[in-house]
């Protein structure tokens, strides 16, 4: 905790593209003064989030480390913090629909959310960890609330209370994390043998983290709140802020217990089988077509911490198959946010509160370039080939029989093939029925091309693997 | 011996802010058992503090501090919107979202 010491300013300016973000918010905020439309405050938001991720992109003092080892700036965690922040940029466009009123204050709180999001990006401190990740809490907090109805406020209500709950459960797994290892350093690397507390606090801390993860126990506000909230937050909560838990998660468990890998193995090779089973087989019998996305981005947090398990089976984090898990999660988590982000923001060219799955009938007849875009996401969040979601999870899949769980990898492989039973039920509907009413459908051009744009990049995503390689050489970044 | 007491102190604590939760559905009544859970770690972490000798997890306990405030803050302005939307602070009276 030594502070800004010597050449303070270039600490400073390492963190200058957040200092930015923080700026544009508060002059969004009083942009309000001016009745400047919706329009160009979303604008302004898109172009200042992609600027600070250029700078951030520009400026990026590789390998350094500052406030001592608190936050560590890394390609790892460059990578992610550029993920998220674009994942604030995916639904700044449109999340126009869903804003009737105070539409600066949702531009604002999304900026500083981004801020906590690349915090908590960088920081190898549960300390930082913490205030990043309860940042972003309360700004998602305040993003769902928006919306005037019954739905909107009931949503937030269950996420507000089980959000705050997960805080005292994480703030009291620290101070038992303290207890053994006697830092909140995570990558201080401590010779301590498994003890009990070091478990309890385990516990504590999975299932405080677990809860904005939405793994299997700690899944049910997250149903009800991607239901009840805009759709362009459902799209946020459900990408950005898991992406977040998922980089959290990553590095509480994989980086902090480094010493007590075997009991992270256990704990989450269960939780990942019974997340991946309860989230596809819910889904199976899902009317309701955002609960039936929800349960399905349950079961997407399930495919995500299998990277944990791999990591945690192999028990040495300098081992080649750990960065090549490591490396596979930080495929998925990009693919994931433009597949499930997009199913959600789909949803806004249906007119409605509770959706289901037959009003979607007869897309393809009134819009066939909206049917086709979304019957890809959906057939990436499958994972048929030519798709980003092929590639993220045929990586997964791989590094789970290099790390020899080739039982798991059989599990996640027919939970896959349960899950295209319901996405290929949504295709039907859209293609093989009439529409139900005439005047179902919002097909203006500013609801379609959010549609097409995040079909092209799930497609277009699936180049990166040529950079496979690339992300195989970041990943050991994690564990430093 | 003193950690293990303390500890057992603040887990009884939780486990009673736990109860709390559980068992009501008047929004105060739960800000009020969240604020006690959010104590209880807060005792944990200054009790390690005192136990160790060292500043940081009374660090930490200070950020949790003022989390908890905001969180109240939030809270409270959700509870007032329930009052405009349904009458009373009764969360279990929002039951719009079902399958």
């Amino acid at each position: 905790m030594s502070g800004i010491t010597t050449g303070g300013l270039t600490v400073l300016g390492y963190f200058s593209p957040l200092i930015f973000l923080g700026i544009v918010g508060f002059a969004i905020l009083g942009l309000s003064i001016l009745k400047t439309s919706k329009k160009a405050l979303s604008w302004i938001t898109f172009a200042s989030l992609g600027i600070s991720a250029i700078w951030l992109y520009l400026i990026f003092p590789n390998g350094t480390s500052v406030f001592d080892g608190t936050i560590v700036f890394n390609q790892f965690g460059l990578y992610f913090a550029i993920v998220m922040i674009i994942s604030a940029m995916f639904i700044t466009y449109p999340s126009i629909y869903g804003l009737k009123a105070k539409s600066e204050i949702f531009y604002a709180t999304l900026l500083f959310v981004t801020i906590g999001m690349v915090v908590a990006a960088f920081s190898y401190n549960l300390i930082t960890l913490f205030i990043a990740f309860e940042s972003v809490s309360i700004g998602t907090y305040v993003l769902a609330s928006f919306g005037k109805n019954k739905r909107n406020l009931e949503g937030t209500v269950k996420y507000f209370f089980t959000g705050t709950i997960a805080t005292a459960f994480i703030l009291f797994g620290a101070s038992f994390f303290y207890i053994d290892t006697h830092t909140f350093n995570l990558a201080v690397l401590t010779a301590s043998t498994p003890s009990p507390e070091l478990t309890i606090a385990l516990i504590f801390l999975i299932v405080g983290f677990g809860f904005k993860l939405a793994i299997f126990p700690m899944h049910q506000w997250a149903i009800d709140t991607y239901d009840g909230t805009e759709n362009s937050v459902s799209a946020f909560l459900s990408a950005g802020s898991k992406v977040l838990a998922f980089v959290v998660v990553l590095k509480m468990f994989l980086v902090g217990f480094s010493s007590d890998l075997h009991e992270v193995y256990y704990l989450f090779a269960v939780l990942a089988i019974l997340t991946m089973t309860y989230g596809n087989v819910s889904a199976l019998s899902q009317n309701n077509m955002k609960r039936l996305l929800a349960y399905s981005s349950v079961a997407q947090a399930g495919y995500l911490i299998l990277v944990l398990a791999v990591v945690g089976s192999v028990g040495n984090t300098n081992s080649p198959v750990a960065a090549v898990a490591v490396a596979a999660g930080m495929f998925y988590a990009i693919a994931y946010i433009f597949m499930k982000g997009g199913a959600f923001i789909t949803m806004n060219t249906v007119k409605g509160d509770n959706l289901q799955v037959s009003d979607l009938s007869g897309l393809a007849k009134k819009a066939p370039g909206v049917a086709v875009g979304f019957s890809i996401m959906l057939l990436a969040l499958a994972g048929i080939p030519l798709t980003g979601g092929f590639f993220a999870k045929y990586l997964l899949f791989l590094s789970l029989i290099e790390g020899g769980l080739w039982w798991l990898a059989v599990i996640a492989i027919l939970n896959s093939a349960i899950s295209v039973f319901y996405y290929f039920r949504i295709i039907l509907y859209m293609f093989g029925k009439d529409p139900q009413k005439d005047d179902i459908f919002n097909l203006e051009n500013s609801f379609k091309i959010p549609v097409y744009v995040s079909a092209f990049l799930t497609v277009a995503i699936s180049v990166l693997v040529i950079w496979f390689p690339t992300m195989i050489g970041i990943a050991p970044g994690l564990f430093r | 011996m003193e950690i293990f007491l303390v500890s057992v102190l603040s887990l009884i604590l939780f486990s009673i802010g736990l109860y709390g939760i559980m068992t009501s559905n008047i929004g105060i009544k739960m800000l009020i058992s969240i604020e006690i859970l959010i104590n209880a770690a807060i005792l944990n972490l200054v009790m390690v503090a005192i136990a160790f000798g060292n500043i940081s997890p009374i660090l930490m306990a200070l950020f949790g501090i003022a989390i908890g405030a905001v969180e109240s803050v939030i809270g409270l302005s959700l509870l007032t919107a329930t009052y405009r939307k349904v009458g009373r602070v009764a969360i279990a009276l929002l039951k719009e979202i079902k399958w």
